[in-house]
Order: structure tokens, then sequence, then C-alpha cells
């Protein structure tokens, strides 16, 4: 179904899609706020991961580990960029005790129901996800009486970038879940894995892009 | 097995792409949404902006006729007035042994009388002394009193306290019930008047109709309109009240003012 150069340029894109993220906080990290500096530490670590990754799977040496942090990580500063946002913006303040539920949850599925060296973390991800979607639908619901148009907010590209991801990584998940055996079909879902990945990773390059500086 | 490998792939494609579909519709939901609700806001932000352009321009224009007013009152009064005292001053200066000598300290004394009498008049309408001593309530009384002392017209009464208003609040329901009973007796050759000045927890409201020749709003010139009825509009709106009016030729005016008492200035 998809031509396989294709999708190995699309894994290379979205391996190295934070490092325009990265090239953007990098000049101007000492001027930023704490959120984006904090967005940009995170995507200087999506960078080191990725590239870890991909050089542990040019040794064939496994690497799902790799990914069970990451998915802890980027469920943490998820939230505290929605947090951090909504907090700014005076709307409402997202409780931490569902971060902590999510990551014991995230937690106990690495040691227990999909071992950290053994199986990717599809159901941490999932329940990551269903988050996000929660997060970025609050963010639009509570933007929609803002005095200034919506789009004209750096965190609204982030958001729909990281909606968009949510919803749609889900259902690839949802999808890798109900077809475990099919190995076309897995190929294919992490292509668009990779899609969704380089929209989220420019969301947060944006969001880098139009900081304001301190 | 192929086939069915193909058929899950046609599924998941279908899944996600409907998935993308549905979550930029969302988006697009919201971001439309805003823009409406921010068109409308802005729309009434238009609107309240007009009106509160037109409640200066009302407020200005109400000024500069009472400062007007004023002018002419102490030109064509007091000033005049006081030249006369003058001349009579000049004649006993002048001619201090005349026989009218007598008469024109006599007159001089008089027209500094009148002459108090009229500045007082005037600080009177500056800012009536009763709204401080007596209140709102007195204040109107006193008026009404005054006017039934003419003995041009009749005046019926219907005076309850009000709640506890601001300086301000109170001078403008003043000035709007000197207005009213102005209009009644000036424009509509009134008779009878009854002046009604009820609260309750939510708004004070002012009342006064009169059995005079009444008009047709819709008829009225656009000037007189602007000075009598905008004037009153705009003391309302001061004190964001509302100004309804029932008028017909030969039917009299009754004119009510309503004024809720949580939002006024005070």
């Amino acid at each position: 179904m998809l031509n396989s150069s294709f999708s190995q340029i699309v894994s290379l894109i979205a391996t190295f899609s934070s490092l325009i993220a990265v090239g953007l906080g990098w000049a101007t990290h000492k001027k930023l706020l704490r959120i984006h500096n904090a967005i940009w530490a995170f995507m200087f670590f999506t960078l080191g991961l990725e590239t870890t990754g991909f050089i542990l799977s040019r040794f064939h040496i496994f690497n799902t580990w790799l990914y069970h942090i990451y998915s802890i990580i980027e469920s943490v500063v998820i939230f505290y960029f929605f947090r951090e946002v909504l907090r700014i913006q005076n709307k409402i303040k997202l409780n931490s005790f569902i971060l902590l539920l999510l990551v014991i949850f995230q937690f106990v599925n690495s040691m227990v129901f999909q071992p950290i060296n053994s199986q990717l973390n599809s159901y941490s991800v999932m329940i990551s996800n269903a988050f996000t979607v929660v997060y970025s639908i609050l963010f639009l619901w509570h933007n929609m009486t803002s005095s200034d148009p919506i789009f004209k907010q750096s965190a609204f590209w982030v958001t729909i970038s990281l909606l968009i991801y949510g919803a749609c990584t889900f259902l690839v998940w949802f999808s890798f879940l109900s077809f475990p055996n099919n190995s076309r079909l897995i190929s294919y879902l992490f292509f668009w894995n990779w899609v969704f990945t380089i929209l989220k990773n420019l969301g947060f390059a944006y969001f880098l892009w139009k900081a304001p500086r301190i | 097995m192929e086939s069915s490998e193909n058929i899950n792939l046609s599924f998941a494609t279908a899944a996600i792409i409907g998935m993308l579909v549905l979550t930029v519709l969302l988006i697009l939901f919201f971001v439309a949404y805003q823009r409406r609700l921010l068109k409308e806001q802005n729309a009434r932000q238009a609107e309240r902006e007009a009106h509160q352009k037109e409640l200066l321009r009302a407020s200005l224009e109400s000024q500069e006729r009472e400062q007007s007013r004023m002018a002419a009152e102490l030109h064509d009064g007091a000033g005049a007035m006081l030249s006369t005292t003058r001349l009579y001053l000049q004649q006993l200066r002048l001619q201090p042994d005349s026989t009218q000598a007598k008469d024109w300290l006599k007159m001089a004394e008089n027209m500094l009388r009148d002459t108090v009498t009229t500045i007082r008049t005037i600080s009177q309408n500056l800012q009536p002394a009763e709204l401080e001593s007596i209140g709102l309530v007195g204040a109107v009384r006193t008026l009404t009193d005054t006017l039934e002392k003419t003995g041009a017209v009749q005046v019926h009464t219907d005076l309850h306290p009000t709640p506890e208003l601001g300086p301000e609040a109170q001078l403008l329901l003043y000035r709007m019930a000197q207005e009213l009973i102005n209009n009644a007796i000036k424009h509509a050759q009134a008779r009878t008047l009854t002046v009604r000045l009820t609260a309750d927890e939510a708004a004070v409201r002012l009342e006064v109709s009169d059995d005079g020749v009444g008009f047709d709003a819709s008829q009225l010139p656009e000037g007189r309109r602007s000075m009598g009825l905008k004037t009153l509009e705009s003391r309302s709106g001061l004190l964001n009240g509302t100004l309804t009016r029932k008028t017909a030729p030969g039917q009299g005016t009754q004119t009510k003012i309503t004024v809720p008492i949580l939002t006024n200035p005070e």
C-alpha cells in the first residue's frame, strides 16, 4: 500500500522532526519563559531519544524500553503545558492528581502488563492520548470566550497539533492492539504514527518560534 | 489471508482518516464559534460605545444649555439689577442733597435685596440646598409645594422614602423631576399634575403625569426632541435607568423613569 522508501523517509523525518524546535529554542532559550524552556528541553530530550532509538534499531538492538520512558515524560510535559497555559490565561487549574494517576498507570503497565523490555506500551500511549484529547478540548472550550481570535495564540497551534496527534494516534494504537499479527498493517500504522509525530513536533516548534522573549 | 490483511488495512485507513476529518471539523467548529462570539461581542461593544457617546453628547448639550441659562440669568437678572443699583448710588453721590435722595437709597436697598434673592435662586437651581438637608423626597415636595402656591396648577403627590442614594443620583433624579414638571407647565399647558416617587429594593421610580395637550412623539421636531427628551434620557442613562413615555395629542403625558438601585453610580 505504501512505498517502502517513502515510508522510510517519513520515518527519518519523524525521528529528526524535533530538530526544528531544538534549533529554534537553541538561540533564544536564555530569554524564554519557563514553559517555553520546558518545551525546548522536552524537544531536546525527544531528539536524543529518537536518535538513540534510531541507532539501536540500525544495530537490531531492542529499543522498546526507550519508548516506555518517553511516553511517561511526554505525558508529564503535555500535562504541564496545558496546566501552565490555562493557568496563565486564568481559566482553570488542572489537578496534578490526574497526572499522578496516569504516571502510576504507565509505570505499572511497563512493569506488569506490557513489560518494558519486550513489548510496546500501547495501553499507556492510548490512555495518555485520551488525556491529551481531553486537555486540548478543555483548552479550546475555555478559549472560546477569549477577546482575541483564538488562532492568534501560539498555544492554539500546539493544541490542535496535539489534538490531532492524540485522537489519531489513539486509533493507530487501537488498530495495533486489534490486529497484532498483521505485519503489513503494523508497518502502515507506524507510518501514520510518524506523520502525526511530525505534526506534533511542528506544533511545538511553532510554539517556540512565537515565544515571547524576556 | 492477504484479503483479510487488506480489509484490516482499509478499515484502519478509513478509521484514521475519519478520525482526522472529525478532529479537523471539531477544531473548525471551535474556531468558527469563537469568531461568531467575537463578532457578537464586538457588535455589542460598538453599540455600547455609540450609546455612551450619545449620552455624553446629550449630557454636554444639557450642561451647555444650563450654562447658557445661568449666564442669561446672571446677565439679565442679577447683572441688570446691580447696574440699576449702581445708577441709584451714582445719583446719590452726585446729588446727595436732592429731595429724591431718600427714595434712591431706598430703591438701591430694595434692588440689592432683590439681587440677593435672584442670586440665591440661581444658586438653589445649581445645587438645591433641600437635597442635602431634607433629602430627595423633601426636595421634590418643596418643588411641588412652590408650584402649587402659584395657583396656576393643581399638584397631586405620592412621594415615598427612597433607599439610601448617593448625592449624584439624588441630584439627577431631582433634575429629572424638575425637567418633567417644567415641561408639563411650559409645553403641555397642564392644569393638573401628578408627581409620584416610589421605590422598592430593586429600583427607584419617578413618574410625572399631566392632563395637558400631549403630543405626537413622531411629529416632534428633532431639535425639540434633542433638547428635552434627550436630556432626560441622558440623565436616566447616567443612572443606568430606563425612560418610558405615554402621550398622544389631547391625552396628556405620562413619563416614567426607573432607576435600578444596585447599578446606580453611587
